[in-house]
């Protein structure tokens, strides 16, 4: 079976940039850099890129385009027991997903909401009771929320659209899904500047405290943020410079990912801060009363901080539709890199018609993504999103630098690199393989600790199993009975050139 | 805005775009020497094959030419 391949190298460029960049770079970074020093976290942040981000980029890349398969099957054909480490990857990949389009869906709903302003000034009132029509507790699943659903309904379609044909459709869609969130954020910044209190606000965002360096917290968060940011650990890095030739450029192409998601979060972290600034100055206010991160910032803080623009119901209607857009168009190449990444996994060890197996993972996803459209929806995204991203996603980094760092010839994969590579790396990137798995492993400590003290968000213990401590050895299970599952066409010794 | 902010969001855009810059510009020039030198490759393949073909011909025709004369002594 002939491998399928990127039109060229900047569609490559292009998608793995948005599956990098999404909802995390808007609604995460602006927050994390505001509460831990201002602009002196952009120190400990590229610190962080250099030493973590790209090795694992890189190396990522390496082992996807050298040994040309998804996750499982690189990693299997890197040594035949990593191809466990390799489905673990697929595993919690497919999970996010199931919760990352329902996030999406939210964002749809939004999206039609911005053109009548609809949740006006109580923006969580609106989200809980209009969009979520939140039940009580996580047990009660309360039937399913009708908005959420279409929600759903439009982001499943619009991944199967663009997937359908595999890179040849990815290719045609990458240009405008990884174009126009840079637009559409400059757009956000020109009327955030443009603002009375936006330099205010912008002063919280960059005023630098470099007393801050001085404590782990900065560096364990900067590390933390990195690590979510480059979609690493996700089996998609591997999918996708699988579609790439053998000797195809690896590190030249890591750095202008790198570079493009940092400038993602940096122009968020202009567009909301400078927003946050009007929003406190008009309510009269502090900016760390308004200041937030996460789902909080995008479906309750910045609803409002819209509500309170001027300029009249359209000029209004129109910044929120921008944003919201803008957020779509970050979240729709992320989830469907995930969605990639598993159908990978799947196609490659089975040798299955790739059609057929992207609508079989497609139909799949959808149906186990109706829990999170259900009216209990929320604290499960919530309980979901916290375990497999703190612990997960995290044991996922840490077996595959143990198995690259420590139980292969590390150097080999320099060698490689380097030999297809326009800039050249030297003995650093081999000791920073063999680094990164004691780091990761202080992040994953960090949350273990944090999480024994004070159960998640106080949720009740049952709901902390069911969507946290046993949805982590479901992964592992799930996992093992992949790897173990024999397959007539042994992808591992198949030609992987073919 | 304070001057430190506004240091801190030079540092930043020199920083992201001066690499952005940098890293794009060299995988440009680098697909532009791939695409030349696949040229040059075509160029040189296809000259190889012209002189081949044109070796190929000039043989043809001297065997010919000797053919033929052969023919015209015996005849004679």
């Amino acid at each position: 079976m002939k491998r399928e391949r990127w039109g060229n190298r900047t569609a490559f460029i292009l998608a793995a940039i948005g599956s990098a960049a999404g909802l995390g770079n808007a609604i995460r970074f602006p927050y994390i850099a505001y509460s831990n020093g201002g602009g002196a976290f952009l120190i400990p942040y590229f610190v962080a890129i250099l030493t973590a981000g790209l090795p694992l980029l890189v190396m990522e890349f390496s082992v996807g385009q050298k040994y040309q398969g998804g996750a499982p099957v690189a990693l299997g054909r890197v040594k035949k027991g990593f191809q466990y480490f390799g489905w673990w990857q697929v595993v919690v990949a497919f999970i996010i997903v199931t919760y990352y389009v329902t996030i999406m869906g939210w964002f749809w709903d939004y999206l039609y909401a911005s053109f009548t302003v609809a949740w006006g000034n109580d923006s969580w009132g609106y989200f809980a009771n209009n969009v979520l029509q939140l039940s009580d507790s996580p047990g009660n699943l309360g039937g399913f929320s009708i908005p959420v659903l279409i929600g759903l309904a439009l982001t499943w379609i619009s991944i199967y659209f663009i997937l359908r044909k595999g890179t040849k459709s990815v290719g045609k869609v990458i240009g405008f899904t990884v174009g126009a969130p840079f637009v559409l954020l400059f757009i956000l910044i020109l009327r955030a500047v443009t603002l009375p209190g936006a330099m205010e606000g912008l002063n919280y965002f960059l005023k630098p405290d470099f007393s801050a360096l001085l404590g782990i917290k900065v560096w364990i968060e900067a590390y933390t943020q990195v690590f979510y940011s480059l979609s690493v650990a996700m089996a998609i890095m591997y999918a996708y410079a699988s579609y790439m030739p053998e000797d195809s450029d690896i590190t030249n192409n890591a750095l202008i990912i790198v570079f493009a998601d940092t400038c993602v979060s940096f122009m968020s972290g202009l567009a909301i801060f400078g927003t946050l600034g009007y929003m406190a100055q008009d309510a009269g206010v502090p900016i760390a009363d308004v200041a937030r991160g996460g789902l909080g910032l995008a479906f309750e803080v910045f609803p409002n901080a819209i509500n309170m623009l001027p300029g009249g119901t359209f000029v209004v209607a129109l910044f929120g539709i921008v944003f919201f857009l803008t957020m779509l168009t970050l979240g729709i190449d992320s989830a469907f890199s995930l969605v990639e990444a598993t159908i990978a996994g799947v196609a490659d060890k089975w040798g299955k018609d790739k059609y057929r197996t992207t609508v079989g993972v497609i139909l799949a996803a959808a149906l186990i993504s109706l829990l999170y459209a259900t009216k209990a929806g929320l604290y499960w995204v919530d309980l979901v999103d916290h375990y497999i991203n703190s612990y997960a996603l995290i044991m996922a980094g840490i077996m595959e630098t143990i198995a690259i760092g420590y139980f292969y010839r590390t150097e080999s994969i320099r060698e490689y690199f380097n030999s297809v590579s326009e800039i050249k790396f030297g003995k650093w990137w081999t000791f920073m393989i063999k680094i990164l798995p004691i780091i990761l492993f202080v992040l994953l400590v960090r949350y273990f600790v944090e999480d024994i003290k004070v159960p998640y968000e106080g949720y009740a213990a049952i709901y902390q199993w069911l969507g946290g401590w046993g949805l982590i050895i479901v992964v592992g299970v799930l996992a093992l009975v992949l790897t173990k599952i024999k397959s007539r066409y042994n992808a591992l010794d198949a030609d992987k050139a073919s | 805005m304070e001057f430190s902010a506004i240091v801190m969001l030079i540092f930043a855009c020199v920083v992201i775009l001066g690499g952005l810059f940098i890293t794009i510009n060299k995988a440009k020039k680098s697909e532009e020497e791939k695409i030349n030198s696949g040229e040059e490759k075509d160029r040189e393949e296809d000259k190889e094959i012209t002189e081949e073909k044109v070796e190929e011909e000039d043989k043809e025709i001297t065997e010919e030419k000797v053919e033929e004369e052969n023919k015209s002594e015996e005849e004679n």
